[in-house]
């Protein structure tokens, strides 16, 4: 049996955006190399709470943090931290796919080349080749690796937006609602990348489908009102969870 | 419990509670007809509690049709899974209790000669097993765990009749060897409640799993 290691750890968590406070003294690990899924109602906090993992809450006026959040053992609130060294070892992926309008070729090669990973052509070319296979696009895409990204369906944009994500060797990929456009199709394809890609990188993931939820994570947070009301494994929750909130919100009870 | 959003959930929910609280009804009143149609030793009446459970495997299988609808359509967590999940099994233990009953009804049609000893412990056994049906419509109506441990309690008091019934009618055996035949009956018929003891600890088990999660 693995062991579980921390790989981020929140204590005391605090969101303010201006004086309205939108997360309350959040303390919460995610466990390396599994997928953790937040769920909980439109407004409760998770996708606040996802931004703070990867610095993208500074990039909103008025929102202040506090408490602490290590990633690594790196602590990345309380000190002067490059947000982009974050955004490095967080890498995201958001609700909607969101390709450069590029190539499908450049949209990897080029955060590639923008992060110095590598100077030579082919190595970039082997990366981005690799990283297309690990998202299985590869086949689909390459006999037209120089033709705009956005020609793509949308549940290949989607995956080549994740395979972006993991081109610069993340630790962590935080994923919000990264399936709420897609058909059940394209749905399936990524749920089965996300349990492949959870061997090498710690996933996280907001998500409004219970059934997603227990279907592809190992562990599970439930948010209500800016609060954490429960955490655990995920088969715990969802056959029998501790707290009346969670049984309410996740078997569809008026709360 | 609060009500579901979608309130047609809920009424799923309910018309399968209905169904098992019907199911359990119907099984007790077997039992009751059991005991009257031994006491009397009517053939008439053994021969309709026969003709009857197949009304039982009827409701056995519309709950369990009912529970895949519900597993389908509204994919269940937590109480509402565990609930459907324990309907499922609770329904087929129901099921394998009415059989039981139906087998002691056939074997008291071909009952020829009476002990008064055993037959005084097989009726204290099928009283027992009745008033353990009766409180089990209660604890599965109202999912009361702490009727359903006082139900798995009275198993052991099944057991030790049976085991009487058994060392009785072995005696006797010895003693007339000319009621072999009759004695035997008795012996198959103690071992059909016996199982129905077994049957209701089952349910109990599950009745507690629905409150508590845990087996």
């Amino acid at each position: 049996m693995s062991t579980e290691v921390k790989k981020i750890t929140i204590q005391n968590l605090n969101v303010f955006y201006n004086k309205i406070q939108a997360l309350f003294d959040i303390n919460l690990y995610i466990i390396e190399k599994q997928v953790t899924a937040l769920i909980g109602p439109s407004g409760c906090g998770k996708s606040t709470f996802l931004r703070c993992l990867n610095k993208m809450n500074d990039l909103i006026e008025g929102c202040n943090l506090s408490g602490s959040i290590t990633i690594s053992n790196q602590e990345i609130i309380n000190n002067n931290i490059n947000p982009v060294l974050v955004r490095t070892k967080v890498g995201m992926v958001f609700q909607k796919a969101n390709p450069f309008i590029k190539s499908i070729y450049e949209n990897i090669a080029y955060p590639i080349k923008i992060h110095g990973m590598y100077k030579d052509k082919k190595d970039i070319e082997n990366k981005v080749l690799e990283s297309l296979s690990k998202v299985g696009l590869l086949d689909e895409v390459k006999n037209r690796l120089h033709e705009s990204a956005t020609l793509l369906s949308g549940g290949q944009q989607q995956r080549l937006c994740i395979a972006r994500a993991i081109s610069i060797n993340p630790e962590v990929i935080l994923m919000d609602e990264p399936c709420s456009a897609l058909d059940p199709i394209a749905t399936a394809k990524i749920e089965s990348l996300i349990e492949e890609l959870s061997t090498n990188f710690t996933i996280i993931i907001v998500t409004h489908s219970m059934q997603q939820a227990a279907r592809i994570s190992q562990n599970t947070a439930f948010f209500h009102m800016g609060n954490l009301v429960e955490f655990g494994k995920t088969k715990e929750i969802f056959n029998n969870p501790k707290n009346k909130r969670t049984e309410d919100y996740i078997s569809g009870r008026i709360g | 419990m609060q009500e579901h959003i979608v309130k047609s959930y809920d009424k799923d929910l309910e018309n399968l509670k209905l169904l098992l609280i019907k199911l359990i009804e119907s099984v007790t009143e077997q039992m009751s007809l059991l005991i009257y149609s031994i006491s009397n030793n009517s053939i008439e009446i053994a021969s309709s509690i026969i003709e009857k459970d197949i009304n039982i495997n009827k409701l056995n299988s519309d709950i369990n049709l009912s529970c895949i609808n519900i597993f389908t359509l509204r994919s269940p967590v937590a109480y509402d899974l565990r609930l459907v999940f324990s309907a499922s099994h609770i329904s087929i233990n129901l099921e394998r209790i009415g059989d039981n009953i139906k087998n002691v009804a056939k074997h008291q049609l071909v009952l020829s000669s009476h002990s008064n000893s055993i037959e005084q412990k097989f009726f204290e056994m099928m009283s027992l097993i009745l008033s353990m049906l009766k409180n089990l419509n209660l604890a599965i109506t109202t999912i009361d765990v702490n009727i359903a441990d006082s139900i798995a309690k009275e198993d052991k008091n099944i057991d030790i009749l049976y085991t009487t019934i058994c060392s009785l009618s072995l005696e006797k055996m010895e003693a007339k060897p000319n009621k072999t035949n009759s004695l035997s009956n008795y012996l198959m018929m103690s071992r059909f409640l016996e199982r129905i003891g077994d049957h209701i600890v089952t349910i109990t088990k599950y009745i507690k799993y629905i409150d508590t999660g845990k087996f």
